[in-house]
């Protein structure tokens, strides 16, 4: 079976089966976090050990749970791990964690996981999950961090909270430069989102309708 | 194979469904606790290096915070150079009491009757300068906002005020976290209206030595940053009029002493 073939496992939820831009999930939190390219960094590297390792668990379970509570045993995994994730952020990079506050703990309710778990988990062996949930999460972390680039640039003037846009180019200085303040704000991270839909969608043929 | 094995309980039996989530929630419980336990030392070094961070910042201090490698070791250099033990607790008349004002929290306090309250009070020296930073609590729109607020030696003069929140709108309310909101209260003074020592008013109105201007399109949360002002300097209102008389008497001991020179 192609699935079980460990580079196409890790290389299509980068293009044909990308979680953000082409399954449409986990959009709340593209929004939320991506106004800094730190967070969004932070973020993306939580959600890819989150999905790893959810599914590297799942993935050895898979013959023994019971199929009656098999939404909840997965559910109780991740929200474990998620627990772990935002302890560990709130005592080694405190500034970060609260930065993404409750976004860390909302890590439980996005759909990239479940989709995960029940698509790929339940059915294959621990090695080909691992690697599936680590690509997902890296899939989706890189949808992050080029709207989080955009916007932050845009947005701040700023790349990592360096100063990027020349100081003397803003108009307070006597410049012609104004920061966009709507890039700040969720609407216009759907906007970039649907752009880089948009962009991914026109190279790639196959994600075309007919 | 290890499947052969399974076949003989039945997965789906009730027994199992039950001692299998019994079991798998014993160990997450187990786990998570563990985890809690061995990570809360530095969690909660980083919540009191936070508290001292905003402490300083309200006095104009640890401006560098962000742009020093260790910022922790900063702080607590910081810390101690301008503050060090110099804090303590008073009750509402603005008499001191026994207690660690560094782990007092003005939350706590709000919530016991007013005999037994007692109130964090910070002194910053600086040369020959005092300053008091005093803690505030306040509700914003979505939830709570706190903060702190540094007065000059005269209790009249703001030096400097810190404010941060818990879940008000990014871009909106949230925007009091911000310096440039902040720094407008620098220097001002704080009125004898006890309803509104400071007015926080509609951006782009003239603005005198007791108005700041409001943030725009977070009124509400302008609001409770002026409510949050105003119930906490009541407060403290014992403690002010007693640092207030103190410096009145020192200066007449100081006019006395110049003229029996």
């Amino acid at each position: 079976m192609s699935s079980n073939n460990g580079l196409k496992v890790f290389t299509t939820p980068f293009n044909n089966s990308n979680p953000v831009t082409v399954l449409v999930l986990g959009i709340c939190s593209a929004l939320a976090v991506t106004v800094k390219l730190q967070p969004a960094i932070v973020m993306a590297i939580s959600v890819t050990v989150v999905t790893g390792f959810s599914n590297l668990i799942i993935s050895f379970m898979r013959n023994t749970i019971p199929n009656s509570i098999r939404i909840i045993v997965q559910l109780l995994v991740i929200a474990a791990l998620v627990i772990l994730v935002n302890e560990i952020l709130k005592a080694y990079v405190y500034d970060v964690s609260k930065q993404l506050s409750v976004y860390v703990g909302l890590i439980i309710t996005n759909c990239i996981l479940m989709g995960r778990l029940e698509a790929f988990a339940l059915g294959n062996k621990p090695i080909p999950s691992f690697i599936d949930g680590i690509a997902n999460g890296m899939g989706y972390g890189i949808i992050l961090i080029i709207v989080a680039f955009i916007r932050e640039l845009l947005g701040s003037g700023t790349l990592f909270g360096i100063q990027i846009i020349p100081n003397s180019w803003y108009a307070a200085n006597g410049g012609f430069y104004l920061n966009n303040g709507l890039i700040i704000l969720p609407p216009m991270a759907l906007i970039i989102l649907g752009c880089i839909i948009w962009v991914h969608r026109s190279i790639n043929k196959d994600l075309q309708d007919k | 194979m290890e499947n052969s094995d399974k076949k003989k309980i039945n997965i789906n039996g009730n027994t199992y469904t039950v001692i299998y989530s019994v079991v798998i929630v014993v160990i997450v419980a187990v786990l998570l606790t563990i985890a809690s336990t061995a990570l809360k030392p530095a969690q909660q070094r980083n919540k009191e290096i936070e508290k001292k961070e905003n402490i300083l910042k309200a006095v104009g201090k640890a401006a560098d915070a962000d742009n020093v490698k260790d910022k922790a070791a900063y702080i607590e250099q910081e810390y101690e150079k301008y503050i060090g033990n110099n804090s303590y607790v008073i009750d509402m008349s603005g008499n001191k009491k026994d207690g660690d004002a560094f782990k007092t929290e003005l939350k706590a306090e709000l919530v016991k009757p007013e005999t037994e309250r007692l109130l964090p009070v910070f002194v910053c020296k600086d040369g020959e300068q005092s300053r008091y930073v005093l803690q505030l609590h306040g509700k914003g729109l979505w939830g709570p906002i706190w903060g702190y607020i540094a007065l000059e030696n005269d209790m009249n003069t703001i030096a400097g005020v810190v404010f941060d929140h818990e879940g008000e709108t990014p871009g909106l309310g949230a925007e009091i976290s911000t310096v440039s909101f902040q720094q407008q209260f620098e220097k001002k003074q704080i009125g004898t209206d006890e309803k509104s020592p400071v007015i926080i008013q509609k951006p782009g109105g003239t603005l005198d030595n007791h108005t700041v201007d409001g943030i725009s399109g977070g009124t509400i949360t302008s609001r409770g940053v002026q409510q949050m002002l105003a119930d906490n300097l009541k407060l403290y209102k014992g403690f002010i009029e007693n640092i207030k008389s103190e410096n009145k008497n020192n200066s007449i001991e100081m006019n006395d002493k110049n003229q029996e020179l």
